[in-house]
């Protein structure tokens, strides 16, 4: 067994105790998602103010690690959040003091994954969670 | 459990692309940033939030406001079927999230039924079917379940690409649930929080249009939108009590927004809003829709 299954397998057994332990509950605003290298596709989503949001993106081994920013979904459309800035963090808890309605741009980052030349798309899920605050 | 399927799914992925990525980071550099915007995709919360908030906030489940079972023969036309796909689910989720299991099992039989007509019976497969079946006295598996619903419908017709039928069941989805919370609210003790959870619903319509909009060619949805245009209007209408530039703030892990646009209504607007829903809504669920199937 190699250092890549015993993590695997760690992390599995301790996940739902560590998300139980947060308590945070699925948001049916998760979805899948066929992403582009050059392109960002855009999920529009609104979140309310009694809840704290988990965002986090999971994608296929060939795709490897999403570039996504999280921007105001108004006419400014500033961005909130960027995770290029953030060594691609692939996700980003949110509060709110209001309901917003917020942008999260998502797309396959050129130059980060090993085989960027053959994927120009890919499969990338949304996973959108909240909880009470 | 589907959280954690999910999870795990991705934590399977997750750790080997980290694996990956962290490997080529060190060997490749980001190149400029020249992306386009391919696409736009809208989406709303779920109606199960709505109840989960109502229930918090002490207000009463009320049978009455549901949906009669006996309807769903009368659903006859491709509109009516995905409209009132859409209203069940949604009863499915309001008797769920009040741990009513006796109405539960009978909206998902509904839900169930109608789903065979709009052409989605690969959602309710069996393991959904026992799952609920054995889960009737566990209010929290029942609430899962009643989500997982509502998400498999929509995330199904996405994923088949019928986005006619996700716009027709999304709307009117969120019409029965404003319709409910409308009946629901109690107008003489100002209860702040309802309120401001309605007016919220503002935003709500600004994705909905779009998802309505994207999908006009198709005459049930093109009808739809112009049966909504009241309550469209009446949101739109609402006007911003609040309107502070947004401030932001990123830590770790967190990232903290203040300000942005505040929506508020008042126990008059809540009166005129019941009343356009109610409208809306009695076209829907009493009346069949006379148009030939698809």
């Amino acid at each position: 067994m190699n250092l890549k299954s015993i993590i695997f397998l760690l992390l599995s057994i301790v996940s739902p105790y560590y998300l139980t332990a947060q308590d945070y509950e699925f948001d049916d605003q998760s979805g899948n998602l066929e992403i582009k290298t050059r392109e960002f596709t855009k999920i529009s989503v609104i979140m309310y103010k009694d809840y704290e949001y988990k965002v986090s993106f999971m994608a296929d081994e060939y795709v490897g690690k999403v570039h996504f920013k999280i921007r105001e979904d108004n006419a400014g459309k500033k961005v909130l959040f960027d995770n290029s800035t953030a060594s691609y963090s692939q996700e980003k808890k949110i509060k709110l003091e209001n309901t917003t309605k917020l942008l999260i741009e998502v797309r396959i980052p050129e130059g980060l994954n090993k085989s960027e030349d053959a994927v120009n798309k890919g499969w990338v899920a949304l996973l959108i969670e909240h909880r009470r605050k | 459990m589907k959280t954690y399927i999910l999870l795990a799914l991705a934590l399977l992925c997750l750790s080997t692309a980290c694996n990956q990525a962290t490997e080529n980071s060190e060997r490749k550099e980001l190149q400029e940033d020249t992306s386009t915007v391919a696409v736009t995709l809208y989406r709303i919360p779920s109606p199960i939030e709505m109840f989960s908030f109502l229930k918090t906030n002490d207000i009463p489940f009320s049978a009455n406001v549901l949906n009669p079972i006996g309807n769903w023969q009368n659903y006859t036309d491709s509109k009516a079927q995905a409209i009132n796909l859409g209203i069940y689910t949604t009863d499915l989720a309001y008797s769920a999230a009040y741990e009513q299991y006796q109405e539960a099992i009978l909206y998902f039989d509904l839900v169930r039924k109608l789903g065979d007509k709009v052409g989605i019976s690969a959602v309710f497969n069996q393991p959904l079917v026992s799952r609920i079946e054995n889960n009737l006295n566990h209010s929290d598996s029942l609430l899962n379940i009643s989500s997982q619903s509502y998400y498999q419908i929509i995330n199904f017709l996405n994923e088949n690409q019928r986005g006619p039928q996700v716009a027709l069941i999304a709307a009117a989805g969120w019409l029965e649930a404003i319709y409910i919370v409308t009946q629901k609210v109690n107008l003489t003790t100002s209860d702040a929080e309802t309120f401001q959870r309605i007016a919220d619903q503002r935003l709500t319509i600004e994705n909905l249009m779009p998802m309505l909009d994207q999908n006009k060619d198709n005459e049930d949805v093109a009808s739809t939108i112009e049966d909504f245009r009241p309550v469209i209007d009446f949101f739109m209408n609402l006007k911003p009590s609040e309107n502070k530039e947004t401030s932001y703030q990123n830590t770790n892990e967190t990232l903290s927004v203040t300000g942005g646009v505040t929506y508020t209504i008042t126990k008059e607007q809540i009166t005129e809003l019941s009343a356009l829903v109610a409208d809306l809504r009695s076209k829907y669920v009493g009346v069949p829709i006379t148009k030939k199937m698809n």
